[in-house]
């Protein structure tokens, strides 16, 4: 626990947290056990709210979907704000490890988003008769996955590493103005979809047999995404950092396979 | 809390619902571990880049 009791003299702790090295050592020791959490929760999730979660009065079986498609919504947004920060974070303070967590951010962010809308699309079929439909909810979703492949191919649009960073930092920074839209458009536009289940200044207006295993579902899926974001984080930080000497180190003490 | 159909097979057809629920789910778990291994293999194509290095530059050194 040295980093708490070093941090209140000096702004030491803030340029550890920006040193990549740090990071990856300190990842490596969460992750076992990240991963362990991540797989029981959705696990337990899983078969809970496929097969013993009670089935929906209107919709019947359909809506189990709910189980992938509410968490990974939650995901796809919650992963927009870390995007957009880590962005921001190095716009401001230069820092190097906080443009990797962007890049990172990205492709995890648009698979989430993409399973969002798949999801959506095959549970609309059987609920609404229709895989798609132009309503404001699943536009504006279709929007923040275009948000996320742009931030990621601006990534590679530079020749620079720098210009890169800078160019996706911004994108992602604008795009933000797309998150509150998403959150708002079942309010704003009465279309098809619903409005949303779970508030957090209201209780849920679901059932608690249906609702324990959609928040199982919700933990695992964060715990999901901080695995996928640290591994990713990793990988982007041996390739970027690999003329130190603190990586060649690690590849001399690691026994390759 | 119980099991809410009769067998694994009514689970699998869930009253005509099975295939729209299955597919979300397996298209879902394939993407997730693809969200997984991609990260890995980088990696270790990363270290494999950098043991590569180490050793020219450590040939190259046995050889001045």
């Amino acid at each position: 626990m040295n980093w708490l009791t070093n941090w209140s003299p000096s702004w030491q702790w803030f340029h550890r947290l920006g040193s990549p090295r740090w990071f990856y050592q300190t990842t490596g020791r969460w992750l076992p056990w990240l991963s362990l959490l991540a797989l029981a929760l959705l696990g337990t999730g899983l078969v809970w709210g496929l097969g013993f979660a009670p089935q929906d009065a209107k919709q019947g079986n359909s809506f189990r979907i709910i189980y992938l498609h509410v968490p990974a919504s939650f995901l796809a947004l919650a992963g927009y704000y870390i995007m957009a920060i880590a962005g921001a974070v190095g716009l401001i303070w230069k820092m190097k490890l906080s443009y990797m967590v962007m890049k990172s951010a990205a492709p995890i962010g648009a698979v989430l988003t993409f399973l969002a809308l798949f999801t959506g699309a095959v549970w609309g079929k059987p609920t609404w008769g229709t895989y798609w439909v132009w309503d404001a909810r699943i536009t504006s979703m279709l929007i923040l996955l275009f948000l996320y492949l742009g931030v990621l191919a601006l990534q590679y649009a530079f020749q620079s590493n720098e210009a890169g960073n800078k160019a996706s930092a911004i994108l992602a920074l604008v795009g933000t103005v797309n998150i509150p839209i998403i959150y708002k458009s079942v309010d704003w536009w009465y279309t098809l979809h619903q409005p949303a289940t779970i508030k957090l200044t209201s209780a849920p207006s679901m059932h608690p047999d249906m609702f324990q295993p959609l928040l199982v579902m919700i933990l695992g899926f964060y715990c999901f995404y901080v695995v996928a974001l640290f591994l990713f984080t990793r990988a982007e930080i041996l390739r970027r950092e690999r003329k130190t000497t603190w990586v060649k180190e690690l590849v001399l003490g690691e026994p390759q396979s | 809390m119980k099991f809410q159909f009769e067998n694994l097979q009514q689970m699998f057809i869930m009253e005509g619902h099975g295939p729209y629920v299955w597919t979300a789910v397996l298209v879902s778990v394939a993407m997730m571990v693809w969200l997984i291994i991609k990260p890995l293999a980088d990696r270790r194509a990363a270290l494999k880049d950098v043991a590569a290095d180490s050793a020219r530059t450590a040939k190259s050194n046995g050889e001045t």
